[in-house]
């Protein structure tokens, strides 16, 4: 009996050992993966401000849309015109991210959890953002599933899509719900810290969405006047109400720290290839304007031609100064090329074929013609070229936007001299009555030039060796293709400068504002004068709901026009 | 690991505990100090005969009653057993078919037994689920078991191998022809829709792998693994094939069911052998085989024509044979230089045959396999015991191949009390690979491809074999390989800054099968410790506990001056597992009613662990020659080394199972199980595994004349399942490791579970008959089965708008059906002479039953140009061609091929709906496997055949593409009767007679293209006709509208003007030269290489011979026998690649169905000597 028990015990030790072994492992799996482990929102607003103004601001290294704008063409991407915009991605673009999956999956955490924690400011502001992208998206495609999206976890796998107008809707909606919790001063939420836009100021979040709103309504102002609705007095309210974004320090754009790739400006050359940096090329279009008003920003934002083809004898270098960033130029003899390498077939913006003669010893030469960039003006493989991501003979970015971070540098989602252009055009079309166009006008080109770091004071004769680069600002609204003189082209001038004005800020804003306004007139002829397509009004749906989501996908193309075209003009532009 | 470590030592302490209790150990009090037996015993010998015609009895069981003593008849009926002193005791002996009789030994030493034939039914008993002891008859399902007698393992590594066409309802697939390969085992069809999803990634019969129980413990799925493309192995490749005693195929889900989660895709039952029926006291038993094997078959290889570029031009470096014919004098006229291996000095000559008729059959050496096992043995009244030691060494056919395994196992039980016993086992595995060569695809490092693509003009095998596979004085930095280039330069001027030598064309074969190693080393730890406890009639108590640790450890070892791999490259891998099994069980059986009612249930709770550890690095350049180390790798490699130590799982169960008989005759089993998995609170899920069967025997309720001895009807139904515990629907927020300037960000994850998801179940019916006639001379059964494998769980996509990338849902369900017979019939029985034919067949068919619609139906790309469909009424396994050949559909030329400028792939149509209307190429998996077996046996004589033959499907040989593509195919002889309707000309078929010139060709306008092309080819081979050939299809006039509005498919129903037919006019024919013609153009069309996988294999020939008794005796031995074995001893095959469908594998184990190289059909032979004492 006495070896049984002992037998029976030894099995049983050995059972129980082995039973029991894991047990240090599931705690540790407890504290490690327990779901609702953490559960405050401020750490996911930090994520949702970061990953919305990163995305946003992104549109700067976009080359479908810096060229839609008429503002860079690019070198790597050649055969632009007709595939950039008929060509289906797979997922939903949100400048690279898919906006359902990410970010708007990151919103809705904050507006659970921080309805939980009470802190009904922080709701405010993922509404906020949420309104940023239901807005982007919905005037890139049209049609798109809205109310009915990220509800995958309450089983709806195939969301309907909604039309523009009750999109429209739904924005204002969240808008106003935004600001009325953040006016009221017991709302809780945005810790300083964790805001990394506004730090915690909820008076500026009330000015990001006030401006936001304004923007909004502005772009669905006729169409929402042709379906019975004026929303005038919605504009005149935001005007009046003083309560928008009106300085730099208003401005909503995320600043980088640019410790590392991933927390610096996009076309920084410290980590990575730098191509991007180089292969972007400003079109004649833009540099002939800026050229033409003497435009400061020019000197900011661009440098002069690099390896200009020259009328010198012989291959010479110098070093100049703008802004503080010296260059060096070197000048190659056109004596080296043959007389076909220094013009570039192209055509006009009428599409007439034209050959564009290169301007010896070019300074500021921007790019003709959106096909091969690189090879424009001897390429390749003659002296001065610089390859696939480069055509050194034509103006490149400055030095500046070659940094990691800086004042200028940000993730912009939306600035004050943008909501004084559109004041100023909102007023000239007497949809408001409060202010002066010219007021607003003249402001907004001045929050511009402040927001590149352009100083108001005496302008030197010359910008070449300058460390910073001053302008009289009330000289340069004086000037002749700037002033405006109270006819009807006074929306030209102020379409010209709010273009201009958005270069590198805000280029999706500027591809949407010419397809509501047609101004600047110029920007819509570059696509039908090198194609067969027309100016692209909108982006094709993705892949993914065309073979996921197909009803939904079938009745969203039917509703507009009935085919998935770049071509089909949305609610807003109809 | 310090928990593994104190489960092992747990284990490890018992055994160490048990002799150190001295007595505890039968042996250590029974053996006298001279080794002798105790004088208490006496011997008791006899033959044992039939009543009816007086034959000898061969494996006749007889057993000391009331006691475990038992010994068996030898081949001539007699035995031999030690019986304890005294007259009181009986003896039974027993034999299936016969009525079993019981003696009285009294005084006598003498005993000759006669036995009656038996009308009554079998009482054979058969071990089931957990270990249980079941009468067959019982049985409601299908069950098949091959014992130690019928498999013989000489000349093999893996006992799974010695199971086919002996098991039916079970396809099996050898990783490799090699004697040592895994094998993937599946029974009852593939069923995975996850295979299918997994594409080019994935394999369909290997996601449906069965449990392995060893002893009643279950220890892990027969999942085959391959490491760097190398078949690394799983548990069966570890075990011993000596240390079995018998397999047992559970088919059926009833009979898994009690395994519940795990036992989705059925069950190998092992049972291990013991001392139990051993000789009474001390045996030995030694068997000792040696085999030698042999590649036998290899693909057509073309021996008429020279090295040449893809233009026809005159080549050494690289290995293409596209070049000139042998005889041509014409064009092979100028010398060449070629590094000459042997004198390592560079030549100059024209082009001359040198080499092999079948280069890759004399590549392959003679593969040798010695396998040595000594057994020790202890019978005893208290208890037995059993070790052995094993060692198996195999020297592959390929050379510098090798496969070394020792096992030593132990088994012991012991008797505590009459109501208590104590059983134990241990083994312990090392497999040792000192190197394998990855055999697969037109890889730099498979020796196979460098060897199958020799030209002619280069080197015999002899002079490969004989020459340094290193340049003289540059030992491990430079190979030496006649691909070399840049003749007549300094070696060293060849490397360029970086150091990278480009002067390689190719690796030799040697130089890839010995100079580039792949090592593994797989320990294997298992052990088992069992107590059974009669706490009083009629219940029994049972505790079970098995561990199971293996721990791998591989090694790559490129040196440097390999192709492509110029610097070398060094790669290390480790993982390690453990599994822990535990039962408790509480058995009850009873009769009542005047015993016309048997319950015979057994209760139990199981618990199992296991955790597994990962960690690996490796890639290329190293800083210095032969530097096989971590350091010696790049810092991005280095950084990139992964460490994965994965969290435990485990999951408990309980269980009950109860069979009730009525009056012997009628079997009702239920059973029925329920698992819980998963660790945290959200994981846990519970589900029911329910089945049931019902069995009749007929004949005990009719008397159904002496024609019919036996005869059962039977039925299951049974729900197995796959553990997964319920994922959470539910999002996780947590800390990102990223922060934006210092601020910490947070992070959300949690996949999509639909709020419905329903296990995953595979849902059996089987009905069946088992049948014994004519004095048991003809038996068989018959079972036909449907298994539906429902709400397979897979993440399936979903459009990014609902928030998510994919769902976890269920996606529907695959229905396999089949039927499974076997027939034995026993011709002659006489004294001398036992004949035994058996004839079997099981078909397979799964089918995709139900799809959820939201889902569409998809194809999935797979390796060789081919797609998975994924469709309902598609089966598990179809293959479509990703670019089937497009034949014009109406008018004059319909049924002809359509051709563009660069052949007819370019025209094929690609759209889903044209790819399943005229895609398909068939099924990877045969339709029905057969098996057709003789076994004879003579007085002392046993003879032997098993055959296989595999019966439908179809294979894709990438080999093939690769062969054509270097040129070296016989591509008339591949083709057969297809190429002439394909092709005229050709350089296999004599070319054309002649030729027009290219300039007057195609001179109409819209031609340009064409024009320029004929510039381009027809001067190359300088426009020898004898080289060229062209399509036999049509193409379209360019003049004809425009073709960009056109659809691909709109192409093939165009008015008959639209076409012109290629040859018609010479003037107007689109030419090829052979690589355009044969290489390039067949890159990608799957249709043109697949094969019918219809094949039939003599598997193997046994002829054992067992000594006389008499001989024997003086000997001072038990018994001795001696077996010659053949295996694979003949391959037919439908395909002319003369490749074996079986073994058709992408790479490793991906890509089944699709054969890639890998090495050819091997036969084995040998002999193996055995003898007990």
């Amino acid at each position: 009996m006495i070896k049984k028990i002992k037998y029976l015990a030894l099995g049983s030790v050995m059972i129980l050992g082995a039973s029991c072994s894991d047990q240090l492992r599931i705690d540790e799996r407890e504290t490690s993966f327990e779901v609702n482990y953490f559960t405050y929102s401020r750490y996911q607003l930090t994520t949702a401000i970061v990953d919305v103004a990163k995305a946003y601001g992104k549109a700067v290294e976009d080359a479908p849309k810096g060229q839609a704008a008429l503002y860079f063409m690019d070198c790597y991407s050649s055969d632009q015109i007709g595939s950039f915009y008929t060509t289906a991605e797979q997922n939903w673009d949100f400048q690279g991210d898919n906006a359902y999956t990410k970010q708007l999956r990151t919103l809705a955490a904050i507006n659970k959890l921080a309805t939980d924690e009470d802190n009904m400011a922080n709701v405010a502001a993922a509404d906020i953002l949420k309104a940023v992208i239901g807005a982007y998206l919905t005037e890139k495609y049209g049609n798109i599933p809205f109310t009915e999206a990220s509800q995958g976890r309450d089983g709806n796998l195939f969301p309907e899509f909604d039309s523009q107008q009750a999109i429209y809707e739904n924005l204002f909606d969240l808008l106003n719900n935004a600001i009325s919790i953040l006016s009221n001063p017991s709302s809780k939420g945005l810790p300083p810290d964790h805001d990394v836009l506004f730090k915690g100021d909820k008076t500026k979040w009330i000015k990001f969405a006030n401006s936001l709103k304004f923007r909004l309504i502005m772009h669905s102002y006729d169409a929402f006047k042709k379906a019975g609705k004026d929303l005038s007095g919605e504009l005149q309210a935001i005007a009046s109400g003083n309560s928008y974004m009106s300085t730099v320090a208003d401005n909503a754009s995320l600043s980088f720290s640019g410790s590392e790739e991933r927390q610096a400006w996009y076309l920084q050359t410290k980590w990575g290839t730098g191509n991007k940096y180089t292969e972007q090329k400003p079109t004649k279009y833009l540099i002939d304007q800026m050229v033409a008003l003497d435009d400061p920003r020019m000197y900011v934002i661009f440098a002069p031609v690099l390896s200009p083809i020259s009328s010198k004898t012989s291959e010479t270098t110098e070093d100049i100064k703008i802004n503080g960033y010296t260059y060096s130029i070197t000048y190659y003899p056109s004596t080296l090329y043959q007389p076909s390498d220094l013009e570039a077939s192209g055509r006009d913006l009428d599409g007439r074929a034209v050959t564009v003669p290169y301007e010896l010893d070019a300074m500021w030469f921007g790019s003709t013609n959106p096909l091969s960039v690189n090879l424009h003006y001897a390429g390749s493989g003659l002296p001065g070229a610089n390859g696939f991501y480069d055509n050194r003979r034509i103006t490149g970015l400055s030095k500046l936007i070659a940094e990691a971070n800086g004042d200028n540098l940000k993730a912009v989602i939306m600035e004050a001299d943008e909501m004084a252009f559109l004041l100023a055009e909102a007023r000239q079309r007497g949809l408001i009555s409060a202010g002066s166009v010219k007021e607003y006008y003249e402001n907004g080109i001045k929050l511009s030039f402040q927001r590149w770091g352009v100083q108001d004071g005496q302008k030197p004769a010359t910008h070449i060796g300058s460390d910073r680069i001053i302008e009289n600002f009330n000289a340069y609204v004086e000037k002749a293709g700037v002033a405006l003189d109270g006819t009807a082209a006074d929306l030209d001038k102020i379409a010209l400068q709010k273009w201009l004005s958005m270069l590198l800020t805000n280029q999706t804003e500027a591809y949407t504002d010419f397809r509501r306004t047609g101004k600047p007139a110029f920007i819509g002829k570059i696509a039908p004068s090198f194609s067969t397509y027309e100016y692209p009004q909108r982006y094709v749906y993705p892949l993914d709901e065309a073979s996921n989501n197909r009803a939904n996908y079938e009745a969203a193309v039917a509703s507009q026009g009935g085919k998935d075209l770049p071509s089909a003009k949305m609610w807003i532009l109809e | 690991m310090s928990t593994n470590r104190k489960s092992i030592c747990f284990l490890f302490s018992i055994w160490l505990l048990w002799p150190s209790g001295g007595d505890l150990l039968a042996f250590g009090s029974r053996m006298a100090p001279n080794g002798n037996i105790a004088q208490a015993e006496r011997t008791v010998t006899g033959k044992v005969t039939a009543e009816k015609d007086g034959t000898a009895l061969p494996g006749v069981s007889i057993l000391v009653k009331g006691t475990t003593n038992g010994t068996s008849t030898d081949v001539n009926g007699n035995y031999s057993i030690v019986v304890a002193e005294g007259t009181s005791q009986v003896l039974t002996f027993s034999y299936i078919g016969y009525t079993s009789q019981e003696l009285a030994i009294g005084n006598s030493s003498v005993l000759n037994v006669s036995l009656a034939e038996s009308t009554e039914i079998l009482s054979e008993v058969v071990v089931t689920s957990l270990g249980m002891k079941k009468e067959r008859r019982s049985l409601g399902y299908n069950m098949s078991t091959v014992t130690a007698d019928e498999m013989e393992t000489a000349g093999t590594s893996n006992a799974l191998k010695a199971l086919e066409s002996k098991v039916t309802g079970v396809q099996m697939n050898s990783l490799t022809s090699s004697p040592t390969s895994s094998v993937m085992f599946n029974i009852r069809g593939a069923s995975s829709l996850a295979g299918i999803m997994k594409g080019q990634n994935g394999n369909i019969n290997n996601e449906t792998q069965p449990l392995i129980v060893v002893n009643g413990i279950p220890l892990s799925s027969n999942t085959v693994g391959t490491t760097s493309g190398i078949d690394a192995g799983n548990f069966m490749t570890t075990i011993n094939p000596n240390d079995i005693e018998s397999i047992s195929v559970l088919k059926g889900a009833s009979a898994s069911a009690l395994y519940g989660s795990s036992a989705g895709n059925g069950v190998i039952l092992i049972t291990t052998k013991s001392g139990a029926g051993a000789k009474k006291g001390i045996g030995v038993s030694v068997n000792s085989a040696v085999s030698f094997d042999r590649g036998f078959s290899a693909p057509p290889v073309q021996r008429t024509f020279f090295q040449g570029g893809e233009e026809g031009e005159a080549q050494t470096a690289d290995k293409k044979g596209l070049g000139w014919h042998i005889d041509d004098k014409v064009n092979n006229n100028t010398p060449v230089w070629r590094w000459n291996i042997g004198t390592q000095e560079w030549e100059k000559s024209v082009l001359e045959a040198r080499g092999d008729q079948n280069p890759l059959l004399a590549f392959l050496r003679t593969g040798t396999m010695n396998d040595n096992n000594v057994a020790v043995t202890g019978n005893y009244d208290k208890g037995n015991y059993r070790v052995n030691l094993g060692n198996m060494t195999h020297n592959a056919v390929v050379p510098g191949n090798k496969t070394v395994r020792n096992t030593v196992s132990f088994d012991a039980q012991y008797k505590v009390t009459n109501n208590l016993s104590v059983s134990s086992q241990a083994s312990y595995s090392r497999t040792f690979v000192p190197n394998q060569s990855h055999v697969y695809g037109k890889r730099e490092d498979n020796p196979l491809a460098h060897a199958m693509s020799m030209p002619i003009n280069m080197p015999k095998m002899s002079e490969w074999r004989n020459a340094d596979t290193w340049l003289t004085d540059w030992n491990g930095t430079y190979q030496n390989t006649p691909y070399l280039n840049n003749p007549g330069e300094g070696r060293l001027s060849r490397v360029n800054a970086d150091g990278f030598d480009k002067a390689i064309g190719k690796n030799g074969p040697y130089f890839a099968a010995n100079n580039i190693i792949r090592t593994y080393a797989k320990d294997n730890v298992f052990g088992r410790v069992q107590l059974d406890w009669k706490i009083g009639q009629p219940f029994l108590f049972t505790v079970r506990s098995g561990i199971n640790h293996e721990n791998f450890v591989f090694e790559r070892k490129t040196p440097w001056g390999s192709e492509r791999v110029e610097k070398g490259g060094y790669e290390q891998e480790h993982t390690n597992n453990i599994n822990v099994r535990s039962d408790v069980l509480l058995s009850y059986n009873k009769y009542f009613l005047d015993d016309q009612l048997s319950i015979d249930a057994l209760g139990g709770f199981s618990y199992n662990f296991g955790e597994s550890n990962r960690s690996r690095f490796g890639g290329n350049e190293l800083t210095t020659p032969n530097a096989f180390n971590f350091n010696a790798l790049p810092a991005g490699v280095r950084q990139a080394a992964e460490f994965n130590r994965n969290y435990s799982g485990r999951n408990y169960g309980a269980y009950a199972t109860a069979t009730f008989g009525w009056q012997n005759m009628l079997y009702l089993e239920l059973s029925g199980r329920n698992d819980w998995v998963g660790i945290l609170p959200h994981e846990k899920d519970n589900h029911f595994y329910p089945g049931a069967s019902l069995s009749w025997v007929a004949s005990e309720t009719f008397s159904m004349g002496s024609a019919v001895n036996f005869l059962k009807l039977r039925g299951s139904y049974a729900e197995t399942g796959y553990g997964i515990g319920r994922p959470v629907n539910l999002d996780r927020y947590g800390i990102s490791t990223d922060t934006w300037n210092g601020v910490t960000m947070g992070s959300i994850s949690g996949d999509l579970v639909d709020a419905n998801i329903n296990p995953e179940l595979n849902v059996t019916k089987e009905i069946g008959v088992d049948f014994r006639a004519f004095n048991n001379r003809v038996t068989g059964e018959f079972t036909a089965y449907s298994k539906r494998h429902i709400n397979q769980i897979q993440n399936l996509p979903v459009v990014g708008s609902s928030g998510f990338g994919s769902v976890l849902t269920n996606m529907g369900s695959v229905k396999s059906t089949g039927i499974e017979a076997s027939l034995t019939v026993t011709p002659v029985r006489s004294k001398d002479w036992e004949v035994n034919v058996t004839g079997n067949v099981s078909t397979f068919k799964s089918v995709i039953e139900e799809l959820d619609s939201r889902f569409d139906e998809k194809f999935y790309s797979y390796q060789g140009s081919a797609l998975l469909p994924l469709f309902q009424g598609s089966q598990v396994g179809d293959l479509y061609a990703s670019d089937p050949i497009s034949y014009i559909k109406t008018g004059k030329y319909k049924g002809m091929m359509l051709m563009g400028i660069e052949g007819i792939v370019e025209e094929a149509v690609t759209t889903t709906d044209h790819i399943r209307n005229n895609g398909y190429l068939g099924n990877m998996n045969p339709k029905a496997i057969m098996g057709f077996n003789v076994d004879t046996k003579y007085k002392n004589w046993r003879f032997n055949v098993v055959t296989s033959l595999r019966v439908g499907g179809v294979f894709i040989s990438e080999t093939q593409k690769i062969m054509i593509d270097d040129g070296m195919a016989d591509i008339k002889k591949i083709y057969g009767d297809k190429y002439d309707e394909y092709w005229t000309g050709g350089r296999f078929a004599g070319g054309l007679p002649s030729m027009p010139n290219p300039d007057d060709m195609f001179t109409g306008e819209g031609f340009e293209e064409y024009r320029e092309k004929m510039q381009n080819f027809m001067p190359l081979y300088n426009g020898d006709p004898r080289y060229f050939g062209y399509w036999n299809g049509v193409f379209i006039d360019p003049n004809y509208g425009d073709q960009s509005n056109m659809t691909q498919e709109e192409k093939l129903s165009l008015p008959d003007e639209a076409y012109i037919k290629n040859g018609e006019d010479p003037l107007m024919t689109n030419y090829l030269h052979p690589y355009h013609m044969e290489g390039q153009e067949l890159w990608s069309g799957a249709q043109f290489r697949t094969h019918d996988a219809t094949s039939f294999k003599i598997k193997e020939i046994n002829i054992t011979y067992y000594f006389n008794r008499s001989v024997v005796e003086k000997l001072r031995l038990q018994d001795v026998y001696i077996t010659a074995f053949a295996k694979n001893v003949m391959f037919w095959a439908k395909n002319r690649m003369n490749e074996d469908p079986e073994n058709a594998f992408y790479d490793g184990i991906s890509g089944m169905g699709v054969a890639q190289f890998g090495l050819p059909p091997i036969r084995t032979m040998g002999l193996k000597l055995g003898f007990n004492f």
